[in-house]
């Protein structure tokens, strides 16, 4: 593990409380966490531990109750709304276990969907999707619906939507989660595939076949950092 | 209690804000609906009170001048005696005409409609009396004891149902009178009477061929059509034409059914409404339907479930019916009940006394209909949601583990954009419509009378001819008495008579000007309307003079040759500009009323509307009271301080100076201006209070299916806010569907409402039916809320948690 490549996630102190019916829930509990630009770390522990908490914070879908947040040497807890969006569209790519497609949308506009957030003129979104999307091996379904793809090619779609924008880092929660393990494979080899190409990765996966993929493994207990294992055969 | 039914209690009970939102949406379409029938059936279907026939046997019978286009000219008696003799086809006909009356006896004077009638009207119609006895031919005999029959309702008030004042006498307008019957409850024949006496042949009005003093009803004989009935009176107004020139020449006869006649002014704007409430109660379906559809939509996973168990598709069909029919059936009752409020409120809107035969008490009719709605709004409402929700795509709703987010059924999100189309459509169409009658009435308002009704209160008094035996001069002494004592009233700035007061266009006269050629037919002399009047009148309401002088009791003296004053359209018609007809002389045709000669032109004042509804105005002359005395008058008081505060004062006044003598109509002016033209606001407020409830019920729909959109959509809105849309973008997207839905109705219903609105042409006044305001500020409303509706929903899609919804993906 080089120490000397800049740190693209900070997190000191994060705790994320949740208060419902007056009760409590500690879904995390004082984490650090540092990523460097073009790591692949993948995130591991039992169900209800936090995982998917830790997850949306990074990708600020989520805001933490306590502790500070450094995104690409900016700190982002205090940041309005229409900044946070402002940032998950530029920085962040996000890659969910159930796809979450647009439906009325083609494969096309769908990778094109956070582009037009930007204000990308035309051309380029064109370029840049036709990219996207030949990297995952879609190029071909660009005008197909999601409801006329299988489950793992919508998964390679939404992969493709995620790229599309040169985000600092991709987050997948259990991107395998809702695939058989053939089309798991197939997704796991794209999303090594990329991390070689330079992207930096953070992915929650229950499955160590795939955890083994990763660089580094945080594992999580009950809202807390219990172990870090860097995969030897990984590293730079 | 069947189990479908119960099952469809169940699922109502489970959602009670749907429940209560679709059935108080029903509820006002139904109610508005059922308001506007009983109207029309009170107007055109509901038979006469009493009658054990169809009324469509009853026929109104009028003498017509086709040439001139008037279509009731009423009748005069030598020709209704002509017409009864001949007639073969009808089994009956009558004549009647109206009169004031003034019931003595013990009490305070009070006045009464009376009517003088065909001895054998009633018999005829079939309706006798409930105590005592019929007219008999003997009672019409000229030099026949005075005899009268009663209502039952002035029985009731004036002597307490005693059955003991048959047969007694009762000073009726100051000569005794035998009260032989009281007819049964609820009968005023022909409208609002209360004192029946027969037509005499001694009467006043009897002999004068030419001279149209009553009104005329028959009945057909059994078996013969109105086409049948027409042609015979036809050829007997013919053989009236050869063998009277001078008085029948081009005059026919015309025979309605009475329905047709009663209803004229308004069945084409009752139909109207009925229109607009049929819109309203569609209106009120399609949400019901959308909502159902938005319910249902939730259930079809279940019923997908059932039906790949091997359900049958009819049960599921008659499973959402029985909900609808329940729905609608508590609609019907909530309906039910905002009818019977609603009639009230409509018989409050209407200023005027009802005849006898409009009523809008609910009638097994009313009841059918009402019956009849819930049974249609039950299948509008459930057969769409039923016949979707059974026929799921069975395979798509049970992927759903793998299916991606936002496919919600396209079919179904086409016809609920379809209906919320539709209620826009509507809803503009019917505010056109209001706002256009609302325009038309303000217009009315605005109209210039051409006096100033504010503060003046007016009543009417009089005697009846029978009070005047031997003394003709009682009217004038009378009317000379009271009107300084009216004026000494502290708080009384000037007081004045006139015969006929401004909004009533009654009185007209044919004229012959000195000078010019009388054309060959009576009918083709120039018309004018003609009043009695004091100087006073003309202060009291304000009536400018242009030229000349007013009424001058020392110069226009009884005797002395007949002065004038006329109004500036009768100056302008006949001699160019009221300067110019100082001085000219006309004179009355025919000239039955009173000897008048020559009248000489001595002032010209302004033209007032007689009726405010109508832009012309009627060329009118006034001759002095004190030359041409009238029996009833209307009094003007012009008053400093609020004019219905001196009824009292008035009343005082009057029987301080004759103590038989009642007064009525007492009302300000003003309320006597709005009662000619309250058809208009009654219509203008209908249309409006339909028009804000088809909007308010477009709006819930609009607002609903909007929701709807943004929960299923929920997802989809997630994952664009996850990918980093701003609020902004998130509103858009809402927002540009409802704008989408918007744009097509309010396009349909501008097209359909320029389509429809010649149809309110005849009912408009200032206003044209294509009015630029009304049709730029109407759809401009409807858009502003429309789109509050829309953007409602869209706000709250912006606060969609996307960490939540892409987790119910
Ligand atoms: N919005 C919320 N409100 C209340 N509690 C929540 C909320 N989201 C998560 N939690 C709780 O926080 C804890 C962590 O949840 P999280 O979804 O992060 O777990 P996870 O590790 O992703 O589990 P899994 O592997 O099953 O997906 C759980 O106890 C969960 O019940
Ligand atoms: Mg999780």
């Amino acid at each position: 593990m080089s120490t000397d490549t800049p740190s693209l996630i900070k997190l000191e102190g994060v705790t994320k409380v949740f208060l419902t019916d007056e009760v409590e829930t500690h879904a995390l509990s004082g984490i650090h966490l540092d990523i460097r630009k073009g790591e692949y770390v993948s995130i591991a522990g039992p169900s209800g531990c936090g995982k998917s908490t830790l997850l949306s914070i990074l990708g600020l879908l989520d805001t933490p109750t306590e502790g500070t947040y450094v995104l690409n040497g900016r700190p982002v807890q205090g940041l309005t709304l229409p900044e946070r969006a402002r940032i998950r569209n530029r920085e962040i790519g996000f890659i969910f276990q159930s796809f979450n497609l647009i439906g009325d949308l083609t494969v096309y506009e769908n990778v094109e969907l956070p582009l037009t957030y930007r204000g990308m003129p035309n051309s380029e979104r064109k370029q840049r999707v036709t990219e996207a999307l030949e990297k995952v091996g879609m190029g071909h379904r660009a005008k197909h619906l999601p409801s006329q793809l299988s489950g793992g090619q919508q998964q390679r779609v939404a992969v493709a939507r995620a790229l599309a924008g040169s985000p600092a880092v991709l987050l997948a929660d259990e991107p395998t989660g809702n695939l058989d393990s053939k089309n798991g494979d197939a997704v796991m080899e794209l999303l090594h595939s990329l991390h070689r190409a330079g992207s930096t990765i953070v992915m929650v996966t229950h499955d160590t076949r795939f955890a083994r993929h990763a660089e580094r493994t945080i594992h999580v207990f009950d809202g807390r950092v219990v172990d870090e294992q860097v995969e030897a055969g990984s590293a730079h | 209690m069947s189990p479908d039914l119960r099952f469809a209690c169940r699922q109502l009970q489970k959602s009670p804000a749907f429940t209560l939102i679709a059935v108080a949406t029903l509820a006002v379409g139904i109610g508005s609906a059922t308001v506007v029938f009983s109207a029309v059936n009170a107007l055109l279907f509901k038979p006469l009170p009493l009658l054990d026939y169809s009324a469509d046997r009853l026929l109104y019978v009028a003498q017509t001048d086709p040439r001139r286009g008037d279509d009731d000219l009423g009748w005069s008696y030598p020709d209704y005696v002509g017409l009864r003799q001949r007639l073969t086809t009808l089994d009956g006909l009558w004549i009647h005409s109206d009169r004031t009356v003034i019931l003595g006896h013990r009490l305070e004077p009070e006045r009464r409609v009376g009517t003088d009638i065909t001895w054998d009207a009633f018999s005829l119609m079939g309706v006798l009396p409930l105590y005592g006895r019929p007219f008999h031919a003997s009672d019409a005999r000229a030099g026949a004891p005075d005899v009268a029959l009663i209502s039952h309702e002035l029985w009731q008030q004036r002597f307490g149902g005693d059955p003991a004042v048959i047969n007694t006498s009762v000073p009726l307008s100051g000569r005794p009178v035998t009260l032989i019957g009281v007819m049964p409850p609820g009968w005023r024949y022909p409208e609002q009477t209360d004192v029946w006496t027969p037509l005499r042949a001694d009467h006043e009005k009897l002999n004068a061929r030419g001279y149209y003093a009553f009104s005329g009803r028959g009945r057909l004989r059994p078996g013969v059509t109105l086409a049948a009935a027409q042609a015979e009176a036809d050829g007997i107004a013919a053989a009236f034409a050869r063998e009277f020139p001078e008085t029948n020449q081009g005059v026919g006869i015309k025979l309605r059914p009475i329905r047709e006649e009663t209803a004229r002014n308004t069945t084409e704007l009752m139909l109207l409404l009925f229109g607009a409430v049929v819109f309203v109660f569609l209106i009120a379906c399609l949400n019901v339907a959308n909502l159902l559809l938005a319910q249902v939509a939730t259930r079809t996973k279940e019923v997908a479930i059932r039906l790949a168990l091997g359900a049958d598709r009819g049960r599921i069909v008659r499973q959402l019916i029985t909900e609808s029919l329940v729905l609608s059936l508590l609609g019907g009752l909530g309906g039910f009940i905002l009818a019977l409020w609603g009639n009230d409120a409509l018989r409050a809107l209407i200023p005027v006394e009802l005849p006898f035969w409009l009523r809008f008490d609910f009638d097994a009719r009313v009841f059918a209909f009402v019956l009849g709605l819930v049974v249609l709004a039950a299948l509008a409402v459930g057969l769409f949601p039923a016949l979707r929700a059974s026929r799921p795509d069975v395979v798509t709703e049970l992927k759903e583990g793998g299916r991606s987010a936002g496919a919600a059924g396209p079919r179904a999100l086409r016809l609920r954009n379809a209906l919320v189309v539709v209620e826009i459509a509507l809803a503009l169409v019917l505010l056109v419509g209001a706002g256009l009658m609302m325009r038309s009435f303000l217009a009315l308002r605005r109209v210039d009378p051409g006096f100033d009704p504010r503060g003046v209160l007016t009543f009417r008094t009089g005697f009846p001819a029978t009070m005047l035996a031997g003394q003709p001069d009682l009217p004038r002494r009378f009317f000379a008495d009271l009107v300084p004592k009216l004026a000494g009233l502290p708080g009384v700035e000037s007081v004045g008579l006139v015969s006929l007061l401004p909004g009533l266009a009654e009185g007209a006269n044919a004229l012959e000007l000195e000078d010019r050629p009388a054309p060959a037919r009576t009918l083709d002399l120039p018309q004018a309307h003609h009043r009695l009047a004091t100087a006073g009148y003309f202060h009291a309401v304000r009536i400018p003079l242009l030229a000349g002088r007013l009424f001058d009791d020392a110069t226009d003296r009884p005797g002395t040759p007949f002065a004038a004053v006329v109004d500036e359209a009768f100056a302008r018609r006949h001699f160019g500009d009221p300067a110019a007809a100082l001085g000219r002389r006309f004179r009355p045709h025919g000239d039955k009323d009173f000897a008048l000669g020559w009248i000489q032109i001595v002032g010209v004042v302004g033209s007032i509307r007689h009726r405010l509804d109508r832009a012309e105005l009627a060329p009118t002359f006034y001759l002095s009271l004190n030359q041409a005395p009238g029996q009833f008058l209307s009094v003007v008081m012009r008053t400093h301080t609020d004019p219905a505060g001196f009824t009292q004062a008035a009343r005082e006044a009057v029987l301080a100076v004759n103590r038989q003598i009642p007064i009525y109509h007492a009302l300000t002016l003003e309320a006597v201006v709005l009662r000619t033209i309250w058809p208009s606001r009654f219509f203008g407020y209908l249309f409006t209070f339909f028009g804000l409830a088809a909007l308010f019920l477009a709006c819930i729909g609009i607002y609903g299916v909007m929701a709807y959109n943004v929960t299923q959509r929920s997802q989809e809105l997630g994952v664009r806010l996850a990918l980093g849309a701003q609020s902004a973008e998130i509103i858009r997207l809402v927002l540009n569907r409802g704008v989408r839905l918007v744009g097509w109705g309010l396009g349909i219903g501008l097209l359909s409402a320029l389509a429809l609105a010649n149809l309110l042409a005849g009912l408009l006044y200032g206003v044209s039916p294509h009015d630029p305001p009304t049709f730029a500020a109407v759809p401009l409303l409807l858009a502003a809320v429309a789109l509050l509706a829309c953007w409602l929903p869209g706000r709250r899609a912006t606060r969609v948690n996307p960490l939540e919804a892409m987790r119910l993906g």
